[in-house]
């Protein structure tokens, strides 16, 4: 009868753990977006590179071409933070940046609003690519070509930090920062520091 | 009596000119962080300035400038430009930078405080300040970045421009800008730029 009694309390522990491990399982899933997920934003973001290179063929320089420049470089961000997100999931590895901040964790309602703004920007993009469609050159199309481009980019750094949001990486900056180490850094203060009323 | 009505007119013009002198802004040979307007290389080196190159010659010679006498507490970079006669006519500071500030709060912040400061000295300036439609604050610094949004005010004494403005490297990083320009110089320059240009032709 005590024996029983030790093998039923056992399976009792034996489950209780079991059901701990899955909810835990589960609500690890449920919180962290999928690799799945993951994919498709990939794919979207590879998607809207190849359309901003195309875009970039068109034009030799100028205004356009550094706007389609400066959207290429944040979606070239937005990939490569996207994929090394997806080789950490992979890994089953914590990433950890290297930056004086911690991650972004957006709520869902964050999120939506986000998604919001997207969409209106979206919205705003096509009504200004019907707009331009109207002229066929000349100031008038190339400012309406201006607006375009201004529109893209807009969306592409939207995306940017929604996917930052998301995925909750530190989005770095867009230019590189300096190769300088801290250390030579330090030494190349411009000046002594001063209040400012007095440095005038 | 006329003697007696001379002798007061000149005490007044005594006591009246020299006071009327002080409240006039004194002559802007100063510029900023220690430096003279019209100074050479040599002249700024002379005080201890570390001159590097510095690339882009739009404002003629330019260096990036460390050491100075004085500096505003929180400036990462000053560019000195010399124009093409070797004289200080232009000097630009740049901000560190203000990260994980997307809705440009810190940055914004800051340039308020130099702003204030600036009007003291230097009057009240010109403010622009144009948001994209976009305006909610958490896209400000982004909207910086890729120039749909501008914010910068302008000052303009007698014999010098200056500007405040506010950048962004990131969608989430700021920085201020300052731009001191001596006017006189400046239309020098301008002069010797359109010359050499016409007898590149």
């Amino acid at each position: 009868m005590a024996s029983l009694g030790k093998v039923a309390a056992v399976w009792l522990a034996a489950l209780v753990v079991a059901f701990c491990a899955t909810t835990a399982l589960l609500v690890y899933l449920e919180v962290q977006p999928s690799t799945k997920e993951l994919d498709t934003d990939i794919a979207a973001v590879r998607s809207e590179i190849a359309a901003a290179e195309k875009d970039a063929s068109k034009y030799e320089g100028g205004l356009l071409r550094s706007m389609i420049d400066l959207r290429l470089q944040v979606l070239k961000t937005t990939e490569a933070m996207l994929q090394q997100k997806r080789s950490s999931y992979l890994r089953r590895i914590t990433l950890n940046y290297n930056v004086p901040s911690g991650p972004i964790t957006a709520l869902k309602r964050d999120l939506n609003a986000m998604n919001s703004d997207i969409a209106n920007a979206q919205a705003k993009l096509e009504a200004d690519e019907k707009e331009a469609a109207r002229y066929t050159g000349g100031l008038i199309q190339g400012l309406a070509l201006a607006t375009v481009a201004t529109d893209n980019l807009t969306i592409a750094q939207l995306n940017l930090a929604y996917y930052g949001a998301k995925y909750g990486f530190v989005v770095p900056p867009i230019n590189p920062p300096s190769s300088k180490s801290p250390g030579e850094k330090k030494e190349n203060k411009p000046g002594v520091p001063v209040k400012d009323r007095d440095a005038f | 009596m006329r003697t007696l009505f001379c002798f007061a007119f000149c005490l007044l013009m005594a006591i009246h000119y020299p006071a009327h002198a002080a409240e006039e802004k004194p002559a802007s040979d100063g510029a900023p962080f220690g430096l003279s307007w019209g100074m050479s290389t040599a002249e700024v080196k002379a005080l201890g300035v570390e001159l590097s190159d510095f690339p882009g010659k739009d404002w003629g010679s330019s260096f990036r400038a460390t050491n100075l006498p004085k500096v505003i507490a929180d400036a990462e970079t000053v560019v000195l430009s010399f124009g093409f006669d070797d004289k200080l006519w232009r000097i630009v500071a740049i901000s560190r930078p203000f990260e994980n500030d997307p809705s440009g709060g810190a940055t914004l912040a800051r340039y308020d405080e130099l702003n204030k400061i600036l009007t003291e000295k230097y009057g009240k300036g010109h403010s622009v300040q144009r948001v994209d439609q976009y305006s909610d604050q958490k896209y400000f610094l982004m909207h910086i970045q890729g120039g749909q949004s501008v914010w910068f005010t302008d000052y303009d004494t007698a014999d010098l421009t200056i500007q405040l403005g506010i950048g962004a490297t990131d969608l989430s990083t700021g920085f201020w800008r300052l731009i001191f320009t001596q006017k006189a110089l400046e239309a020098d320059f301008k002069k010797a730029k359109s010359s050499g240009e016409k007898g590149a032709l």
